[in-house]
């Protein structure tokens, strides 16, 4: 029978993880995979390759773990590695492409926007965006990565990724404009 | 609702999201943290075994291309040089051993025939003089000129034996120039011999230092010759020349300081006298 040793705080945690204990890194892994592959899951539609990235971004944790310089939080730093990693696996899907195309929207006020919409709304929302507009979406709205940042990280300037952002934020004005109709009963042929 | 705040809604409620990953997510994650180790240490001395064999192959491939730049060098200067050695030991083994062996021994026998001839004269005349010695008694310029005559074939033939073959001659083709620098020395036989004979004839006596005269003037125009048909400059023949001639100037200028060092010390004398 496995004896598996809890540990009091997390930097002791990371320590004996970086010494390859794999108590310490199940430990870890238990604490911080369900959110990890939300993260993955945010940019991943699929969630069985969401966990694949996730899987791979753990094993990278785990394999620099050592590097790990408790400067920031190690949610943080893990974080990172997921957002990368499940961008890096799109990268080889070849499924990020930025539009640049010019959409025009109508003017609609986000006043009567449902705001309690539910987590697996949200998701599917922002999975019907093209993949370009979801990954500055998610990366400037929800992970709070600067323009400059998503730029340098695609490799496309800052004004795309702003052009990009602006087209998903209209996009999503759209669709939940139109939730919003359909929950009231107003559908528009 | 401002687009701001319901993008922190989102942030909100995706940050509070869990999702479990699957039950055997962890034992793959295990076996991969596994692998990679002993992955990695292979990988390192896979790597390590094969920049190793590359850096071998590259020193190998240095050496190796070195040791041909060397040895293609020796090549082709050997090639070459054997080349030249070749070609001038054609010309020289010509000049040495095959003029006299292929075409010189042909022609060389007109001298030769002349040497017998004259020995046949010279045999001839003292035989004469011995029949003339049992009838009269024969002077003792004739005794004298018969012994410059049997010298003087003698001579000949010493000087012109130089270029008789003394071993096993290799046979070479032999050129054109070559031919022409055997005409040349059979020419210059032939003159030397008929300078002789007219020697012979206009003057009673044909000394020794003439006979000398004649032959080092012939080999001299044979040398000079030869470089010019051939082409290439015999060093040590140069230099003898060379020499010789600057024996004769040197010898001409004593002379000449000696007889103005006479002169002078003559007129002295006699305007003392006077």
């Amino acid at each position: 029978m496995k004896v598996i040793q809890f540990y009091k705080s997390e930097a002791q945690l990371i320590k004996k993880a970086a010494k390859q204990h794999r108590d310490a890194q199940y430990q870890l892994y238990n604490k911080y995979a369900p959110k990890m592959l939300s993260v993955c899951r945010q940019y991943i539609r699929d969630v069985h390759f969401a966990e694949e990235a996730m899987m791979s971004g753990f094993l990278k944790v785990f394999m620099n773990i050592k590097n790990f310089k408790s400067e920031g939080s190690f949610e943080g730093w893990i974080r990172r590695i997921m957002v990368n990693e499940s961008i890096s696996f799109l990268r080889k899907e070849k499924q990020i492409f930025f539009t640049e195309e010019i959409v025009t929207y109508k003017e609609e006020s986000w006043n009567n926007i449902n705001s309690d919409l539910e987590v697996e709304q949200i998701q599917e929302l922002i999975d019907s965006l093209p993949e370009g507009y979801k990954m500055v979406f998610v990366l400037y709205a929800v992970e709070g990565y600067k323009h400059s940042e998503i730029a340098k990280m695609f490799g496309i300037s800052e004004s795309t990724s702003k052009s990009q952002l602006f087209k998903a934020r209209k996009m999503l004005q759209q669709k939940l404009n139109k939730q919003n109709k359909i929950s009231n009963g107003a559908i528009e042929i | 609702m401002a687009p701001l705040k319901f993008e922190e809604k989102i942030k909100e409620k995706l940050e509070q999201r869990a999702i479990e990953p699957s039950a055997g997510s962890w034992k793959r994650l295990e076996t991969q943290l596994e692998q990679p180790y002993t992955r990695k240490k292979g990988y390192k001395t896979i790597w390590y075994s094969v920049a190793a064999i590359f850096i071998g192959v590259l020193i190998l491939t240095f050496v190796f291309k070195s040791q041909n730049t060397v040895s293609g060098n020796r090549d082709s200067q050997f090639v070459d040089k054997t080349e030249e050695i070749k070609e001038k030991d054609n010309i020289e083994v010509v000049l040495e051993k095959d003029i006299p062996n292929e075409v010189a021994t042909e022609k060389h026998q007109t001298p030769i025939n002349d040497g017998t001839k004259e020995e046949a004269i010279a045999g001839s005349n003292a035989e004469e003089g011995n029949t003339v010695h049992n009838n009269n008694p024969i002077s003792k310029d004739e005794e004298y000129r018969n012994q410059i005559n049997t010298g003087v074939a003698e001579k000949v033939k010493d000087t012109f034996k130089v270029l008789e073959p003394k071993q096993e001659i290799v046979k070479t083709v032999v050129r054109e120039d070559v031919l022409a620098i055997n005409e040349i020395v059979e020419g210059k036989v032939a003159n030397v011999v008929a300078q002789i004979q007219e020697l012979k004839k206009n003057k009673t006596e044909v000394t020794e230092e003439e006979i000398n005269m004649l032959l080092l003037n012939a080999q001299r125009e044979i040398t000079s010759q030869n470089i010019f048909k051939t082409n290439t400059v015999n060093a040590s023949a140069l230099l003898q020349e060379v020499e010789s001639e600057v024996d004769e100037t040197f010898k001409q200028r004593v002379f000449e300081a000696l007889k103005t060092s006479f002169q002078k010390v003559k007129t002295a004398v006699a305007e003392r006298e006077n």
